[in-house]
Formats: structure tokens, C-alpha cells, sequence
């Protein structure tokens, strides 16, 4: 296992690559479907009072 | 044909069935591409393992590059024919394509340093690889410092619009100025220089990559479709009493 992942003396400007694309890609996911879920929320607790008031 | 794609309730219907087959293809394609970049492709002949940064670098340029042009077209739509769906489009577009450009610079200068001998050097490709990075950050200040949203679209498209004269630059830096960064070796004619070996994994990344792309542009619309809608429906609860001046581009109701 050591073996596979030890690239010589490029391995810390490899696993720097490799761990920082992966570090910002999974970022941008997290972010950007965070923001999703937010507003999906905030836009159904908006029609659920609409509804409400509409109703009453 | 602009205006049939620029109907909210028909992205909305096909962005239901888009999303999950571009973010299934998009991860996948990442993770093969990282897993045979690093463990299953070959060490090149002269530069050894180090040439395994070229699966993280390339597909990152070539990403980054793609993004400026989607970010300037829709930026023209926005601009001329004034669809809300082309203006959030390429709102969307900026802070991926920035992500990408900062991947490509910063994996071309750890590749640079073993091999060129420096993180930086300020040669053209480089350097417009650097000018995009800052059209893209030009492009989001310009979006969140003037208040006014529209007035701020309009400026921010722009932006986008007169900063595609770089891309250009970028494809022919390496030919026009003598370089240090090598000439494109994929995509040339005689054909691909790389070898099958390294050049399956290196396409899978750059596919996963751009399906990558395409999902987020597609979630973060219909983030800004919702945003919208919650805007109209918070002055519809406030009877209109809101300060904040309505967006004069064609209402995402309208189509």
C-alpha cells in the first residue's frame, strides 16, 4: 500500500495536486448544494405561510 | 430558439432530468480519472511520476477556458436579448470557472517547479491563464458591489463580453511567443501525441469534469429561480412595500 502511494521525490507536489483539486471540488459541491437546500427551505416555509394566510 | 430555452418552466423540466445524470457522470468521471491518473497509467519515460499532475492539470485548463467562453456567450444573451436564464447562467458559471482557473494555476506550478525548475515564470500562457483568474474575480466583485441587481448584470456581462478577447491569447500563446509551456498535444493535427494509456484517463477526467460543470451551473439557476421567486413572493406578502428596486430584464415568469 506504502508502496502504490509513494511517487519519489515528486510525491508531495503530486499528493499536494491531487489534494487540493479534490479538496476544492468537494468545496464547491458542499457550497453550492448547501445553498440549494437553503433556499428550497426557505422558499416552501414561504409558501406554507402564504398558504396559511390565505386560508385564515 | 433563445427565447424557447429561456422559459423558466422548461429548464426547470429539463434541468429535473439533467441534474442527475451529469452529477453520476460528472463524480465519476473524477474519481477514474484521479484513480488511473495516479495508479494505473504508466510513468512517463523523461519525466517519470510527475506527469501524473497532467490528470489534474490539464482537464482544469481546458475546464477553466471553457468556462470564459459559456460565461461570455451567456453573458451576450443576457446583454442583448436580456434573458434572466442567461444572466444566472453565467452567474453561475464565474465562481466554478474561477475555482478551475485558481486548479490550473496552482497544479501547473507544482508541476513547474520539479521540472521547470521554478513554481512561476511569467511567460504569456501563464500569464493569461492569470488575466482570466482575474476577469473571473473582476467579474464577481463587479456582481456584488453594485447594488442594483440589474444594473449590475449588465456591467458585470460587460465585463465578461471584452475579457473573451483573452481566450484567444490563452489557445495561441504558445504559439505565438516562444514558451516554456508546451504546445497543445491532444487536440493538434497529425494527431494525439500522448499514448493511449495516458490519454483515456486524461479524457475521462476533463468529461468528468465538465459534466461537473454543467450540474452545478444547473443547480446554482435553479437556486437563483427559487431566489427570485422567494423575492416576488416576499413582496407579494408585504404588499409591494419593498425598497429595492424591481429588475427591469425580462421577469423569469415572462419566459
Amino acid at each position: 500500500m506504502v508502496e502504490l502511494l509513494d511517487m519519489g521525490k515528486y510525491s508531495v507536489f503530486i499528493w499536494t495536486s491531487y489534494g487540493v483539486s479534490t479538496a476544492v471540488i468537494c468545496g464547491l459541491m458542499v457550497w453550492i448544494l448547501g445553498q440549494r437546500n437553503k433556499t428550497k427551505a426557505q422558499l416552501q416555509a414561504l409558501e406554507a405561510q402564504i398558504k396559511s394566510e390565505t386560508s385564515s | 430558439m433563445f427565447s424557447y430555452f429561456a422559459n423558466p418552466e422548461r429548464f426547470q423540466n429539463l434541468a429535473k432530468w439533467l441534474v442527475p445524470p451529469l452529477a453520476v457522470l460528472g463524480l465519476l468521471g473524477i474519481v477514474i480519472g484521479f484513480g488511473a491518473g495516479l495508479f494505473l497509467t504508466p510513468a512517463d519515460y523523461q519525466q517519470g511520476d510527475a506527469a501524473r499532475m497532467m490528470y489534474v492539470h490539464v482537464p482544469a485548463a481546458w475546464l477553466s477556458s471553457f468556462s470564459y467562453a459559456f460565461l461570455a456567450v451567456a453573458s451576450l444573451i443576457s446583454f442583448v436579448w436580456r434573458h434572466n436564464l442567461a444572466d444566472a447562467a453565467a452567474k453561475a458559471a464565474a465562481p466554478l470557472g474561477a475555482a478551475f482557473t485558481f486548479l490550473a494555476l496552482l497544479t501547473g506550478a507544482l508541476w513547474g517547479k520539479p521540472m521547470w525548475g521554478a513554481y512561476w515564470v511569467w511567460d504569456a500562457r501563464l500569464t493569461s491563464m492569470l488575466v482570466m483568474f482575474f476577469l473571473y474575480l473582476g467579474y464577481m466583485a463587479v456582481r456584488n458591489i453594485v447594488p442594483d441587481e440589474a444594473r449590475a448584470a449588465r456591467l458585470a456581462a460587460i465585463t465578461a463580453m471584452v475579457g473573451a478577447i483573452n481566450l484567444p491569447i490563452i489557445k495561441f500563446s504558445v504559439d505565438w511567443w516562444s514558451s516554456l509551456h508546451q504546445p497543445s498535444s491532444v487536440f493538434r493535427t497529425g494527431g494525439s501525441a500522448i499514448d493511449s494509456s495516458m490519454l483515456w484517463p486524461l479524457l475521462v477526467a476533463a468529461l468528468g469534469y465538465t459534466a461537473f460543470f454543467g450540474w452545478l451551473v444547473l443547480v446554482q439557476v435553479q437556486t437563483e429561480l427559487e431566489r427570485r421567486k422567494i423575492a416576488r413572493l416576499q413582496r407579494r406578502l408585504t404588499g409591494g412595500r419593498v425598497s429595492r428596486p424591481e429588475n427591469p430584464q425580462r421577469s423569469v415568469s415572462d419566459g
